[in-house]
C-alpha cells in the first residue's frame, strides 16, 4: 500500500474501532436506550468495513467509488485548483507539527490560562512556525492579546480562565 | 403573515440592525474571498459570539443573514479577478470570469457577477416567501411520525447527494447521529456512552463540535499546507464598465432565469449546496447555448449562470430548513446550531411560532445581498489581494477567536479541549473523503430522531404501524425509497456509462 493508503486505513480503523466500541457499550443499556443507537451503529459499522477493505484494495476503489452526481465531468470543467496540487504535496511530518502546535496552544491555556497563553502561544506561532521575524510577531501577538483584552475582559466583563498553574480548578471532569 | 413581515422590516429600520447586517455582511465579502474559509466558517465563528455578546435572536439572525448573503459575492471576486475562488460556490465563476479579466474586461464581470448575485439571491427568496404560506399549512399537520420520516429523509438525502463517495458519506452521517447520543437522554432517563464523566453527561456540547469540525479543522489544514491562495502577484486590473455587465444580465435573461431555477431547486435538496448548484447550472447553460464553444472564454452567460444558481439556492436551502428543520446545506446546518443556542427550536413548529425569525432571515439575506453587490464592487480590489497572505498568518489569529469564542458561552474550560479533539476529527473527516456536512447534520438530527421515533411509538401504542397509516407519513417513506430506488438507477446507469466509454 502507498503512504497515504496507510494513513487512510488507519483513519478507517479508527473511526471502525469507535463505532465498534459504541456499538458493544450499547448492550449494557436498557431495551428502549440500546436500540437506536445499535441499530444506526450497525448501519455505521458494515458502511466502514466497506470502506476499509475499498481503502486497501485499490482494485474495489473504481467499482465501490459511487456518487450520485457526474463529478468526472464537473471535474473536467474545472480546471485543476493550485491549492489541489498543494494538498498533495504535504507530508505526515507537517501534519504532526501542526498538530502539536495546536494541541500545544490548549494544553498552555489549561495550565496557564488565556491571558498568558494568547500571547505566548501566538508569539512562538508566528516566530517558529510561521517564520516571522521577532517584531513582526510580538508585534501581532500583542495586537491580539489587547483586542482579546479589551473585547472581553473590560468591555464585556467576562472572567477569562486564568490557568491551573495560577489556581483556577479544573471543573470536575 | 403579512403584519409578521411588516414587523420585520419595521425592525430593520433600527440603527442597530442596520449596523449588524452591515458588519455581517462586511465579514461575509472578507470570509467570501478568503479559500478555505467562507460561509460556514463564519457562521461557526460568529455564533457563540452573537451569543456572548447578549444580542436578541431577532438581531443576531439578520447578523448570521448579513454573513450568509455576503460570502456568495465575496468568493466571486477572487474567482474573477485571480483564478481563485474564495468558496467551492465559486468554483465556475472563474471558467469564464477570469478570461473576460485578462481580456481587459475584470469591471464588466464583476458587475455581471454583483447583478446576476443581487438578483438570483432575489428571485429564491420571493419563491421561498411565496411557499411559506403552504409550508405553514403543511407544518400544522406534521406530528412526531412525520417529522421521524422527514429527518430520514434528510439523512438518506444528504448522504446520496454530498460527497464523491456515497458510503463514506453515509458513514459520516452514521457517526454523526452515534456521537449524538452521547450523553443524558431525556427520553429514557438515562445517561449512554457518559464513561462517567460528569462533563459528557451533558452530551458533546454543539458550539464547540461546530467550531471544531468547520472552523477549527480550516485551521490545522491551513498550519499544514502554508502558502498563499494566488501563486503569483497577477495584479487586479479591473478593465471595462461595470454598468456594462448590469445591462449582460438583462441582456440574458433566460439564462439568468433558468440558473436561478436550478440554483434554487438544488438548493432544496439538502445537503448538497452551492458547490454542485453553481457548476450543475454552468453545464446546464453550456448544454442550452446556442454558442457552446465561446464557454471558458470570456462568455458572459457562463458567469451569469453560475452566479445566479450560487445565490438562488440560499432561499432553497432555507426552506427545508426553517420549514422542517433538515438543513439545506453546511451553512443551515450550523445556523440551525445558532437556533438552538437561541432556544428556538428547529422543526416544523419554528414556522408556526417563529414566523418573525423566518421573515428576519428572508429580509435580511435580501439586504445584504444587495449590500454585498454594491460594495463588494468597490473593494473589489482589496478584496482580491487578501488571497496574497500567507494563510499561516491567519492561524494564530484564528485559533485564538475560536478558543476565547467556545469558552465564553458557558465558561467551561473543558469545551476548549471539546473544540481541540473535534478540530482534529474535522480534519481527518476532510482529509480522507469522508463528509463533513453528513457528519454534521447527522449530530443535529440524530437526537431529534430518536425523540420522534419514541414519540410515534408512544402515540401508535407500541406498533411501528403508526408511521404507514398516517398519510404524510407514508408519502414521505414512499419518497426516501423513489430517491434511493432513484439514486441507485442513476449511478448504475453512468457506471454502465463510463465503462463504455
Amino acid at each position: 500500500m502507498k503512504g497515504t493508503d496507510v494513513e487512510t486505513a488507519l483513519f478507517d480503523g479508527l473511526i471502525l474501532g469507535l463505532v465498534l466500541l459504541m456499538v458493544l457499550t450499547s448492550f449494557n443499556y436498557g431495551l428502549e436506550a440500546r436500540t437506536l443507537p445499535i441499530v444506526m451503529g450497525s448501519l455505521t459499522l458494515m458502511m466502514l468495513i466497506l470502506t476499509l477493505i475499498k481503502d486497501v484494495n485499490p482494485k474495489l476503489q473504481k467499482k465501490l467509488n459511487i456518487s450520485l452526481f457526474d463529478y468526472k465531468r464537473l471535474d473536467s470543467l474545472r480546471k485543476a485548483d493550485e491549492s489541489e496540487k498543494l494538498n498533495a504535496t504535504i507530508k505526515a511530518k507537517s501534519v504532526l507539527s501542526s498538530i502539536t502546535w495546536t494541541a500545544g496552544y490548549c494544553i498552555l491555556i489549561l495550565l496557564v490560562g488565556f491571558h498568558v497563553a494568547i500571547p505566548v502561544a501566538s508569539f512562538l506561532i508566528l516566530k517558529f512556525q510561521v517564520g516571522a521575524g521577532w517584531l513582526k510577531s510580538a508585534a501581532l501577538a500583542g495586537v491580539l492579546w489587547g483586542i482579546i483584552l479589551v473585547g472581553f475582559q473590560i468591555a464585556l466583563g467576562l472572567e477569562l480562565f486564568r490557568g491551573i498553574l495560577f489556581g483556577e480548578r479544573m471543573p470536575a471532569f | 403573515m403579512v403584519e409578521v413581515f411588516v414587523e420585520a422590516c419595521r425592525a430593520l429600520a433600527s440603527p442597530d440592525i442596520i449596523t449588524y447586517l452591515l458588519i455581517g455582511s462586511s465579514i461575509g465579502l472578507i470570509f467570501g474571498a478568503m479559500p478555505g474559509l467562507g460561509g460556514t466558517v463564519a457562521l461557526a465563528l460568529a455564533t457563540p459570539f452573537a451569543f456572548v455578546f447578549g444580542m436578541e435572536p431577532q438581531a443576531a439572525m439578520f447578523l448570521f443573514a448579513g454573513l450568509m448573503g455576503s460570502i456568495a459575492f465575496g468568493g466571486s471576486i477572487p474567482a474573477i479577478l485571480l483564478n481563485a475562488p474564495g468558496t467551492a460556490s465559486n468554483a465556475a465563476s472563474a471558467f469564464d470570469g477570469f478570461p473576460m479579466t485578462q481580456q481587459g474586461q475584470g469591471a464588466k464581470a464583476l458587475g455581471i457577477s454583483a447583478t446576476a448575485s443581487g438578483l438570483g439571491a432575489t428571485v429564491g427568496l420571493v419563491v421561498l416567501a411565496s411557499l411559506l404560506p403552504a409550508v405553514r399549512a403543511v407544518v400544522l399537520l406534521i406530528g412526531p411520525p412525520e417529522l421521524f420520516m422527514i429527518i430520514l429523509f434528510g439523512l438518506v438525502a444528504v448522504a446520496f447527494a454530498v460527497g464523491r463517495d456515497l458510503i463514506k458519506g453515509l458513514a459520516s452521517a452514521g457517526l454523526g447521529v452515534l456521537l449524538s447520543f452521547v450523553g443524558f437522554s431525556t427520553v429514557f432517563g438515562s445517561s449512554r456512552f457518559t464513561c462517567g464523566s460528569w462533563y459528557l453527561w451533558d452530551g458533546i456540547q454543539l458550539i464547540p463540535f461546530l467550531v471544531g469540525i468547520f472552523a477549527f479543522s480550516q485551521v490545522i489544514n491551513y498550519m499544514t499546507r502554508g502558502g498563499t491562495i494566488a501563486r503569483a502577484e497577477q495584479g487586479t486590473k479591473m478593465g471595462g464598465s461595470s454598468w456594462e455587465g448590469v445591462k449582460e444580465v438583462f441582456r440574458h435573461k433566460v439564462c439568468f432565469l433558468r440558473s436561478s431555477a436550478v440554483g434554487l431547486i438544488i438548493g432544496l435538496i439538502p445537503g448538497v449546496g452551492g458547490a454542485v448548484a453553481n457548476l450543475l447550472s454552468y453545464n446546464v447553460a453550456l448544454q442550452s447555448s446556442k454558442h457552446p464553444q465561446t464557454f471558458g472564454k470570456g462568455q458572459p452567460e457562463g458567469l451569469i449562470a453560475s452566479e445566479a444558481a450560487n445565490d438562488a439556492k440560499d432561499g432553497g436551502a432555507l426552506l427545508p430548513t426553517v420549514g422542517f428543520g433538515v438543513p439545506g446545506s453546511s451553512e443551515m446546518a450550523v445556523l440551525l446550531g445558532a437556533f438552538i443556542l437561541f432556544g428556538l427550536t428547529p422543526g416544523p413548529l419554528l414556522i408556526r411560532d417563529h414566523l418573525d425569525i423566518v421573515f428576519t432571515l428572508i429580509l435580511g439575506l435580501f439586504v445584504s445581498n444587495m449590500f454585498a453587490s454594491t460594495f463588494g464592487l468597490l473593494m473589489a480590489r482589496f478584496l482580491a489581494k487578501l488571497t496574497f497572505i500567507n494563510v499561516r498568518y491567519i492561524c494564530p489569529f484564528m485559533m485564538t477567536v475560536c478558543f476565547v469564542g467556545v469558552f465564553s458561552v458557558r465558561g467551561h474550560i473543558l469545551d476548549v479541549v471539546t473544540l481541540l479533539l473535534c478540530g482534529l476529527l474535522g480534519y481527518g473527516i476532510d482529509k480522507f473523503g469522508f463528509s463533513k456536512v453528513c457528519l454534521v447534520i447527522g449530530f443535529i438530527l440524530g437526537v431529534l430522531a430518536e425523540r420522534a421515533f419514541f414519540q410515534s411509538l408512544a402515540i401508535g401504542y407500541g406498533s411501528y404501524t403508526v408511521f404507514f397509516t398516517r398519510p404524510i407519513s407514508l408519502a414521505v417513506f414512499i419518497g426516501i425509497i423513489l430517491t434511493t430506488v432513484f439514486s441507485m438507477v442513476t449511478m448504475r446507469r453512468r457506471g454502465g456509462k463510463s465503462e463504455r466509454d
